[in-house]
């Protein structure tokens, strides 16, 4: 063991001793077992037993905070699972130790929870303006965030149209280009109420790899537009097109009288006419998501949303030389163990694909997608490449790269 | 193999499964000892058919005998309540590999809160016929 190693492993067993300490003179006080609680909420085999312990956690509030402080401290951050992170964002108060969690969980980028912690915050800061000034530069400091998440409550705050965030945007903290990922311009209009933008999501049926997230877009625009308006209306999201006409009308009009404007029009959102053989998809809580797919000839759309904005046609020759070397992304269904960041190749339709956990990617299959970017690369575009380069640091074996 | 087992249907179906999804069963707001609505409770005891993600109860590796279906790939958008999650067990001592992207599940589904501990800790238990 490294001398360094071990002085840290010291630290980590005091500042846990410690924490523990604190906690159990707390649990004494308050006649609950927290550490009981919070270890149910991290470990129960049973995912209602976790939630339920959970919401027993945050309704603690401040007293059962110094347990979570020491099971993070003596298991690592993300040894707290997402229930918790979210039941503490969602319901645990305004007391001092559960902001500092807070702060500190949605400032840490290796965090996978960070976007529901800065939630938390934000829901806070909607309702108290104390809360809201003291934690305005952390929102201003993530509303260009690579995670659609976390951009997306920080903007909550930041983009209010009924506050003025001036002195932060004339600090150079808070200056944004506009939201261009459709999941992330739906949920913020959820939670603005933004009947306008939820009502332009509700045709959009587009699907990445298999995965209809546009109709999960356009059920989550469904969901918020009745509770804006009080009505669905009498849409349903698993309708067709034809059977939804007469109450797409009513919500069109509904829309219309809320905010005295005209008439909203909506047109389906598709996929294009091509036929896809493969793609990878890289969901990171941490690091942003990155979407790629590409034809049997060699067009590769991608991008960080899902839509794949960005389209790219390799040179055929090199595309020829790309697939023949394509069996290194023959994986096992399951890489390591996935708890949020993931990889998702699909190789050939006839395939099943893979996930990838952080760390668990095999250096050939790596090997293969860095050739990709340096050919989306020879295509023109070293934004798309440089995007793939940097996020499969994340996924490449811990063996490989020791190497 | 055991993959390719798993790409066609373990049992012949007895009835027409009833396509659902998860607007359907997710399709209100979820309280404890809530009368579930009708459209819900039509289903009970049904074979279904419904789309989704394979997730564990818990994070692990190697084949699983069952498994959450859930709408959303990724947790990080809301952790998903009771209501939209449906619980999948396979047939007894049988077992597969989680697999990535969306599967299409047939099988028997029950409706109604399951308790343990008086906590509710599942709305849906789907028996699995076949995951494909």
């Amino acid at each position: 063991m490294s001398r360094a190693f071990a002085r840290a492993a010291l630290a980590l067993l005091l500042s846990g001793l410690a924490a523990t300490a604190a906690a159990q003179e707390t649990a004494a006080a308050s006649g609950e077992d927290w550490q009981k609680h919070v270890e149910r909420a991290c470990t129960h085999a049973r995912y209602g037993l976790r939630v339920s312990a959970s919401k027993k956690v945050a309704a603690g509030g401040e007293a059962a905070m110094p347990f979570v402080r020491a099971w993070s401290d003596q298991h690592g951050i993300n040894s707290l699972p997402v229930v918790l992170v979210e039941a503490i964002a969602t319901s645990a108060g305004n007391g001092r130790a559960v902001l500092d969690s807070l702060r500190a969980w949605a400032m840490d980028r290796d965090f996978y929870w960070r976007a529901q912690a800065l939630r938390g915050l934000a829901l806070r800061a909607k309702e108290d303006e104390a809360i809201r000034a003291e934690f305005a530069p952390v929102f201003a400091q993530f509303v260009e965030d690579p995670a659609w998440l976390m951009r997306t409550f920080a903007r909550w705050i930041v983009d209010d149209p009924a506050r003025d965030f001036d002195v932060e945007i004339a600090q150079g903290q808070a200056v944004r280009s506009p939201e261009s990922d459709p999941r992330a311009r739906t949920k913020l209009a959820a939670l603005r109420g933004d009947a306008r933008e939820l009502f332009a999501a509700l045709r959009d049926a587009r699907t990445f790899l298999g995965d209809p997230w546009g109709k999960r877009r356009a059920e989550e625009a469904l969901a918020a537009l009745a509770r804006v308006l009080g009505t669905d209306g009498g849409y349903r999201s698993d309708a067709t097109a034809s059977e939804n006409d007469a109450a797409l009308l009513r919500l069109a009009d509904a829309v219309a009288t809320k905010d005295s404007g005209s008439r909203p029009v909506t047109a389906p959102e598709n996929d294009p006419q091509l036929t896809f053989s493969g793609g990878i998809e890289i969901l990171s809580c941490k690091h942003g998501d990155l979407f790629l797919r590409w034809t049997a000839d060699g067009l590769v759309q991608g991008g960080s949303s899902p839509d794949c904005p960005q389209s790219h046609q390799i040179a055929p020759l090199r595309w020829a030389e790309l697939l023949r070397g394509a069996t290194a992304l023959d994986l096992p269904q399951e890489n390591g163990v996935v708890i949020c960041d993931k990889l998702r190749i699909h190789v050939r339709p006839d395939r099943a694909q893979a996930a990838v956990a952080p760390a668990a990617l095999p250096q050939p299959a790596a090997d293969w997608l860095k050739q990709l970017a340096a050919a989306i690369e020879e295509s023109g575009d070293p934004s798309i490449a440089g995007a793939l380069r940097q996020r499969l640091q994340q996924f490449v074996s811990t063996a490989a790269q020791a190497r | 193999m055991k993959s390719f087992v798993w790409m066609v249907p373990l049992l012949v179906v007895a009835q027409d499964p009833v396509p659902t999804n998860f607007a359907v069963l997710a399709g209100y707001e979820f309280q404890k000892g809530m009368t579930l609505p009708a459209e819900v409770t039509a289903l009970d005891g049904k074979v279904v058919q419904l789309s989704g993600f394979m997730v564990r109860e818990v994070p692990g590796s190697g084949p699983v005998s069952q498994f959450l279906l859930i709408n959303d790939a990724c947790g990080c958008n809301g952790t998903p309540k009771l209501n939209e999650i449906v619980f999948c067990a396979l047939a007894e001592g049988t077992t597969m590999e989680v697999k990535a992207g969306i599967v299409q599940v047939t099988g028997t589904l029950f409706v109604g809160e399951q308790t343990e501990e008086d906590e509710v800790i599942s709305v849906y238990v789907l028996d699995a016929d076949s995951v494909q």
